[in-house]
């Protein structure tokens, strides 16, 4: 199947997980899962999403996708609060407003949608940058800028820095800073949170090299390392250092990146977190992302043109193995595992493995997206049903999707049931009520 | 953050998530009118963000604020008998609106469970003490209700699993705590004869009519 191919099924899964105020569906994490609420999740999923619209526009020239790309900068502006927030942004942990950095990378859409809009010639992107600019400065400015750390804090209460997170929304202030032509965003707030994340990155030993930890508390480094996170932190990095020219903040995201190689597997999957500064350290290899390596690829891809060039053909045969004939990606490998961390290679997969989730299906899409040769248009979609046999709770089971439906059952008992388009599941079993 | 006290982007604790996701996952899937009663402002609002059709019959909450806070119209409440009520920590049973529920329909209530002191969110609570999950099954099997589901939520194994961790994490492996950490959520509900034991129970009692 050729990439093209798998950004059309893609493309037709999304518009199957689209409700009444926006793209749906269940969430599966390593944090927590939202299987319950199944309504719009006005999240990180727009960033990758609008994205990967406007990059078949721009490959494809066809006004169909700009038009899909308004269409989801549409949801974010009817689900914008009062006070700036987005309703529901929370993602796995939804149904909440004040998602981190699930706002922000929404922002990011929105500014990326805006810009390219304005570029077209088209005069109606000012909504969409006001939305982004109302969101960043009355939720990130005032309520979770530390002006004495002079970095972002994860809460409004608690002393805190994540850096996966601080860099989505250094990106998203780096968009706003070029759309409005103004320095202010990226010299009083975007470096000194990026010099933030750059005093945490680790020097030694030469496993953890590189690596960025998870975040800090009240000053204290919480030693987890998980490399998807930290590639996330890339793309930003590289951003202050075309704005500076300053070498070491490229020296700081080539040296992420190669932990990142250096902890990739001969299957071209990542280990979810390790621990520890000592030598040896521990992990917690699984669950392995598959759909989300869209974003570690991405971030790879961007360290190029700096002399980075690693080898990730392996990791690119992983994700693109990752369609479901759904359209949709698989999510993981080794959800079972996650709390023993022994997996088994012939056992079924876990449902959550199984299941495509908007959120991380997105980050497939917008990288896939640039995959599209330029000028040529997307063949038909060919999706089809899924019935896989898997696990859940332990115990073998049947997952079913359709255009219409996604279905866990086991001994003739339904253990999950969402009808797409609906914003609460019918169903969920309390074997499967696993917040 | 709105005049009611309420912050938007605050969230009560995993247990409570939780109980108001069964709560809304339950009324979704009842056909016809349904509505809730609810004891606390932050309450409301779970309610609100979830179900935002879904009315309130009885509440002591500010719910205009709340509801242009979330940037939701205020549901209005139907005339005529419903399919089911949700009841989130009654003072009393049966509830005022007892009387709107049509026979054969159905409460969703969550109550206390044993465990119920140590949520956050019982501490420092008001005088109108919510029923215990015990006194409230009594009363609502003489008003006619036979229980038909009955669920706990953060049960002793799930507190297990959280202390599990801490003492993990206390010994330098906050791999071992992070493992924990998801099999407390794994183990988070549970049916059968801990439900007593639990933080919260959700009940699903029909009325015979």
């Amino acid at each position: 199947m050729s990439d093209a191919q798998r950004v059309a099924n893609l493309d037709a899964w999304l518009e199957t997980m689209r409700g009444p105020d926006g793209y749906g569906g269940p969430v599966v994490h390593w944090w927590q899962n939202c299987l319950s609420y199944t309504g719009a999740g006005l999240d990180w999923r727009y960033e990758g999403i609008i994205s990967g619209y406007l990059t078949l526009w721009r490959r494809t020239g066809q006004a169909a996708w700009m038009d899909k790309a308004r269409r989801a900068g549409d949801d974010l502006l009817r689900g914008q609060l009062p006070s700036g927030n987005y309703r529901h942004s929370n993602f796995e942990l939804n149904p909440y407003s004040g998602g981190t950095p699930h706002e922000a990378a929404a922002d990011l859409g929105l500014l990326r949608l805006a810009s390219a809009l304005r570029q077209a010639g088209y005069n109606d992107w000012e909504p969409y940058a006001q939305a982004a600019e109302n969101n960043l400065r009355r939720y990130y400015l005032e309520r979770l800028w530390d002006g004495e750390v002079r970095a972002f804090r994860d809460s409004p209460d608690v002393p805190s820095l994540v850096p996966n997170k601080a860099c989505t929304l250094v990106e998203a202030l780096f968009a706003w800073a070029e759309l409005r032509d103004t320095d202010e965003p990226v010299e009083r707030y975007a470096l000194p949170t990026l010099r933030a994340v750059v005093a945490l990155q680790v020097k030694t030993p030469r496993r953890l090299a590189g690596a960025i930890p998870q975040n800090t508390i009240r000053e204290a480094v919480v030693d987890a390392y998980f490399p998807y996170y930290i590639a996330r932190c890339i793309p930003a990095l590289l951003q202050a250092g075309e704005w500076t020219d300053d070498v070491r903040w490229l020296d700081a995201a080539t040296a992420a990146g190669e932990f990142i190689v250096r902890h990739m597997g001969e299957d071209g999957l990542l280990p979810q977190a390790l621990y520890g500064r000592g030598q040896r350290g521990n992990l917690n290899r699984f669950p392995q992302w598959i759909a989300p390596l869209g974003d570690v690829l991405r971030a790879l891809e961007q360290l190029r043109p700096y002399g980075f060039n690693p080898d990730t053909s392996v990791m690119r045969s992983a994700l693109q193995a990752g369609a479901l004939p759904s359209g949709g990606f698989v999510t993981a490998r080794g959800f079972a595992a996650q709390i023993n961390q022994r997996f088994s290679p012939v056992a079924p997969p876990d449902f959550r493995d199984l299941l495509p989730v908007a959120g991380w299906s997105d980050k497939a899409f917008a990288w896939l997206a640039k995959r599209v040769p330029e000028g040529e248009s997307l063949p038909p979609p060919q999706t089809a049903d899924v019935a896989l046999n898997c696990i859940a709770h332990g115990r073998p089971a049947q997952w079913r999707e359709t255009a219409e439906e996604m279905t866990l059952s086991a001994g003739g008992r339904t253990l999950y049931h969402w009808r797409k388009g609906e914003s609460w599941a019918r169903v969920v079993a309390p074997e499967v009520m696993t917040r | 953050m709105i005049d009611a006290g309420i912050d938007i982007i605050r969230k009560p604790g995993l247990a409570y998530q939780e109980a108001f996701d069964w709560l809304a996952v339950r009324l979704h899937a009842m056909d016809g009118p349904v509505a809730c009663s609810v004891a606390a402002d932050w309450q409301l609002a779970e309610m609100a963000r979830r179900l935002p059709r879904v009315p309130t019959l009885h509440s002591e909450a500010a719910g205009r604020e709340l509801f242009h806070a979330l940037g939701l119209p205020e549901p209005e409440i139907s005339p005529g008998l419903l399919g089911a009520i949700a009841l989130v920590e009654p003072a009393k049973f049966p509830p005022a609106s007892f009387e709107r529920l049509k026979p054969g329909g159905r409460l969703f209530v969550v109550a206390g469970g044993r465990l119920a002191r140590f949520l956050a969110e019982r501490r420092g609570r008001a005088a109108t003490s919510p029923m215990s999950e015990r006194a409230l099954v009594g009363v609502a099997r003489d008003a006619g209700f036979r229980v038909v589901e009955r669920l706990g939520i953060h049960p002793p194994a799930a507190v297990l699993h959280h202390y599990a961790g801490e003492a993990a994490l206390a010994l330098g492996r906050r791999d071992w705590r992070d493992r924990c950490h998801c099999a407390m959520r794994r183990d988070f509900v549970t049916v059968g004869p801990l439900v007593s034991w639990s933080a919260l129970v959700c009940l699903t009692l029909e009325y015979a009519g």
